[in-house]
């Protein structure tokens, strides 16, 4: 499994890239996976090459996924991310640790905005409270 | 112990038109309200402040009934401070009292104020009675009341718990949160990590009563400012029935964030949106500005564009992702 990290790839290989692409046949499926890789690189992705059912260890997952290990290790015991025993450690695949990261980037984005609706959501809350006491023995 | 008195919107407006010791509650009050008032009990008028702060809390020997008004729905009442008068009518139902219509006492004729109540409650009998409005804006200021107060509790149960998490690194210090209505809303445990000089504070929170979807997503915020109010520190997981919310940081940042939680336990800390601005790919930004949704910078983090991002100074990372681009 080999990461690209995006601001390490020079323009000379994208340049080569390019061309490599350009010198396959339209139809060729190796020239679509191509251009969607420099695609993916222009667009300022990382991009993570490997079987889909390539395994990754508890350290490679946790730094792809930008956690601790300590909070890795707290997300496999709640059975989010499928794994396999190896002796005492544990395996993932490449697959159920990256649709992980596409399940938690859209926490992250959802926590962003949940900070920024911080006041309005508390508006709606007081209106549910009000409406709650209607309801209430002691009502107005 | 006295009782729960409330003027009413229509005689603060029409009735008490003048002698008002705050300009800009009379203005509030002439323009229809706004929700950045404070309690209608508090608006600064003389009238409102004897009766909120004296008369309310009189014994009940010595208030005197207004004559010749019917009261099988509820005792009115005079309210007497200074020039003014005022007519109190006590909800029997909840045990409101209302004030309700008010004036100056005339030179010469004592009683001017309360015979010309009395003939006008007996011509429309609702005109001078709480309306709707009245009602809801009660309503709506002891949903603030009841908010503020759970706020302030579930803000000092995190910071309890954080506390006994500091003192056994690696061990969640575990606790329940209540809805405010006393039944149980979440569980959450609070863990102090630490792996080569950097220290972890995960907060796990799993919902008991997965319908108060409200209640839980601002008890977790109320939570997490109490901990580290700056929002862009918080990292998120999904965690099956359970979430993860932590922030990393060195020794004395550590140190710092505990002193800073405990000084500020039981009260609610405003949290501290992002003071830099970001790099981030343009497509569709406009509509996502517009609409209050995140978008990812080029330095990984999650923020909601807004429109003042001119004036801030620019995140170093992203600079050097965008930097490192080829150009055209």
């Amino acid at each position: 499994m080999e990461t690209l990290v995006r601001h390490s790839v020079s323009t000379h290989d994208l340049e080569a890239l390019s061309a490599l692409v350009s010198r396959l046949p339209e139809d060729s499926c190796m020239r679509r996976s191509l251009e969607a890789l420099k695609e993916a690189l222009l667009e300022g992705s990382d991009v993570v090459i490997g079987a889909a059912e390539a395994t990754m260890t508890p350290s490679q997952a946790a730094s792809f996924l930008s956690v601790s290990r300590a909070h890795l290790y707290k997300i496999l015991d709640s059975g989010e991310i499928p794994f396999n025993r190896v002796g005492r450690d544990r395996r993932m695949t490449l697959h159920d640790v990256m649709a992980y990261d596409h399940k938690r980037q859209e926490a992250r984005r959802l926590l962003a905005e949940r900070f920024a609706h911080a006041d309005l959501d508390r508006e709606h809350l007081i209106d549910e409270l009000a409406d709650s006491l209607i309801e209430a023995p002691d009502n107005v | 112990m006295g009782i729960e008195g409330r003027p009413t919107l229509r005689m603060l407006a029409d009735d008490l038109t003048s002698g008002w010791s705050n300009a800009h509650h009379r203005r509030a009050v002439k323009a229809g309200l706004d929700k950045q008032l404070p309690p209608l009990e508090q608006m600064g008028h003389p009238l409102v402040i004897y009766f909120t702060n004296d008369w309310c809390g009189l014994d009940p020997s010595r208030r005197e009934l207004i004559k010749g008004i019917d009261h099988s729905d509820g005792l009115s009442w005079k309210v007497k401070s200074g020039r003014w008068r005022g007519a109190c009518w006590v909800d029997q139902r909840t045990g409101v009292a209302w004030l309700c219509a008010a004036g100056i006492r005339r030179a010469g004729g004592v009683s001017d104020f309360y015979a010309g109540f009395t003939t006008g409650v007996q011509g429309n009998p609702t005109a001078f009675l709480p309306n709707e409005f009245d009602r809801a804006q009660l309503r709506r200021e002891r949903a603030t009341d009841l908010l503020e107060r759970w706020e302030s509790s579930v803000s000092e149960r995190v910071v309890k718990a954080l506390g006994i998490a500091a003192e056994s690194p690696s061990k969640e210090s575990a606790t329940i949160v209540n809805h405010p209505n006393g039944q149980p809303l979440l569980d959450i445990a609070v863990v102090v990590e630490s792996a080569d000089y950097v220290f972890e504070i995960t907060l796990r929170t799993t919902p008991i009563d997965r319908k108060q979807t409200r209640h839980v997503e601002r008890a977790e915020l109320i939570m997490l400012a109490a901990v580290c109010p700056v929002e862009q520190s918080w990292d998120t997981s999904p965690a099956g029935d359970s979430t993860l919310y932590s922030v990393t940081t060195d020794r004395t940042g550590l140190t710092k964030m505990l002193a800073a939680a405990t000084a500020s336990a039981g009260t609610v800390r405003p949290s501290q949106p992002g003071s830099e601005a970001h790099y981030t790919v343009k497509e569709g930004l406009t509509d996502r500005t517009i609409q209050g949704q995140g978008v990812r910078a080029l330095c990984g983090l999650w923020f909601v564009p807004r429109q003042d991002h001119a004036h801030r100074p620019v995140c170093h990372e992203c600079s050097a992702v965008q930097a490192s681009y080829p150009t055209g």
